[in-house]
């Protein structure tokens, strides 16, 4: 489902973000993704959802091949997967409501399947009494539970998260991660980057280690 | 489209005070190219009134024949270009100088004998109204025997010529120049509102918005832009021209055309200028 073969990745010139990386998740699996900041995680990511091609190697994502993906076919693919980062990424002007439903009104859905999509979202991540809400007046795990919604409204393949808890407390943080593992449990892939240790150690998930942008172990 | 006419209206309330000086620099741009069309298509209106008085004239040596004459005008009505001749004899050259000269008519009298030649008054097709070509019918007519002297007005023709050609130079600079700078002052406002939104975009590129899903809101708030300087302008030159009208009733020009063309021409400011705006952007965050 997500393969990379080979995959350099050099921003500057003596300089690999990511060196000879080679992994496969599979369908439904959840990942850890860990490393020290500046390791190559968000880079990794980047070169999932296509926001970056690789220098050398090639990365497969569902059906789409890095070295073949045209640039109108780009967004066809992000519809597939969902990203959620560390500052959450919410459009500070509209309400909750707005902000998941933003996911699905970008894409031309019709308004009355985008309503009760939403709606479901709402129920589902406990958001329901905050739809009115705007970010501001959210807590962080709040805000964060609005992104995760806004990525799940298209039902992906896989939710792709870059340090969803980095700016959440810690008690947040591990709510964060149940609701995570909660939504992989229904058959979404989970990718998770994280420098935190605390969250991987005895998850018995899979983890992906890497180090100065080299996979130092697939655990 | 519903959304993305939302959208547009979010961004355009955002960036009021832009939108309102891109507005009102865009209309007045409009007025000022609209004034100078109507101003160019009088001013040819004149010439081409004045061009239609042009002629030849041949001044006829004295003492020929009515048959000379007739063979002259013959020869001379087979010259390309020649649409119409007309005889004018010494007397009634004698008799138009008279009443031209009106009170000093005495002057002619004095002179006792007639010092005026005949004439053939030769009208030319449009088509041949070119100082050349005026040039080289002159210069054919000018060798058949008979004919003294050919003349026709080279000095105003050239005036003419000259002037229509400033004309339409100046018409061509300053629409050039107001065009270009609507269109980046559309540009410029337009841009601004996309950097403000930058974070919007990102977030509808990450979740798989087409680029020309994400761009339909800006040319849109491009188009809403310059469609009410559109209106304005083309009210403004309508009123204008309408006052004109009923004032002097020689100036014309089409007030529909005009007022159209300039209507359209807003429109178009509006979609080029945020066009170039977005497609920057895009193409630079790629």
């Amino acid at each position: 489902m997500i393969e990379f073969s080979h995959v350099y990745k050099y921003y500057k010139k003596d300089w690999a973000a990511l060196e000879d990386v080679n992994f496969k998740i599979e369908k439904g699996e959840f990942v850890f993704l860990i490393g020290p900041s500046g390791a190559g995680k968000s880079t990794l990511l980047k070169l999932i959802y296509m926001e970056e091609k690789p220098t050398l190697g090639e990365v497969f994502v569902d059906n789409y091949s890095s070295s073949t993906i045209k640039d109108k076919e780009i967004p066809f693919l992000r519809r597939k997967i969902g990203v959620i980062f560390q500052d959450f990424k919410l459009l500070d002007d509209r309400n909750v409501y707005e902000n998941i439903a933003f996911g699905l009104e970008v894409t031309g859905g019709k308004r009355g399947i985008i309503k009760e999509k939403t709606l479901e979202i709402l129920q589902k991540l406990h958001l329901g009494h905050r739809r009115n809400a705007f970010p501001y007046q959210l807590s962080g795990g709040e805000r964060q539970r609005v992104a995760i919604g806004r990525a799940l409204i298209r039902e992906p393949f896989i939710l792709l998260a870059d340090e969803p808890t980095g700016n959440v407390d810690p008690e947040t943080s591990k709510d964060i991660i149940a609701l995570m593992k909660d939504i992989n449990a229904e058959g979404t892939a989970v990718l998770m980057a994280t420098h935190d240790m605390s969250l991987v150690k005895g998850s018995g998930k899979r983890v992906l280690n890497l180090e100065e942008g080299k996979l130092k172990g697939d655990i | 489209m519903i959304i993305a006419m939302r959208e547009a209206i979010r961004g355009m309330i955002h960036n009021k005070m832009m939108v309102f000086v891109t507005m009102s620099v865009v209309a007045f741009s409009l007025i000022i190219m609209g004034a100078f069309s109507i101003a160019t298509v009088n001013g040819l209106r004149f010439v081409s009134i004045a061009e239609s008085k042009i002629k030849i004239e041949a001044f006829l040596e004295d003492g020929l024949s009515r048959e000379d004459v007739s063979s002259l005008t013959n020869k001379i009505s087979k010259i390309e270009g020649v649409s119409n001749i007309r005889y004018i004899s010494k007397d009634e050259a004698y008799q138009s100088f008279k009443r031209t000269l009106g009170k000093d008519k005495d002057m002619l009298e004095a002179l006792k004998v007639n010092p005026l030649p005949a004439s053939l008054e030769i009208d030319i097709d449009p088509a041949y109204k070119t100082i050349n070509q005026l040039q080289k019918i002159s210069s054919k007519i000018a060798l058949f025997s008979g004919v003294e002297d050919v003349s026709f007005g080279k000095k105003w023709i050239e005036k003419v010529d000259k002037i229509i050609k400033v004309l339409l130079l100046a018409d061509f600079i300053f629409g050039i120049i107001l065009l270009i700078s609507s269109v980046l002052l559309v540009t410029m406002t337009v841009r601004l509102n996309v950097e403000a939104r930058r974070d919007h975009i990102d977030i509808m590129r990450l979740v798989g918005a087409t680029d020309s899903f994400i761009k339909v809101p800006f040319i849109i708030e491009g188009l809403l832009t310059s469609l009410i300087s559109s209106i304005v302008s083309a009210g403004v030159i309508y009123g204008a021209l309408y006052l004109l009208s009923v004032k002097f009733k020689d100036i014309s020009g089409d007030i529909n055309t005009i007022t159209v063309a300039i209507f359209v021409l807003g429109l178009l400011i509006g979609i080029i200028g945020s066009k170039i705006a977005v497609d920057k952007y895009l193409k630079e965050s790629v």
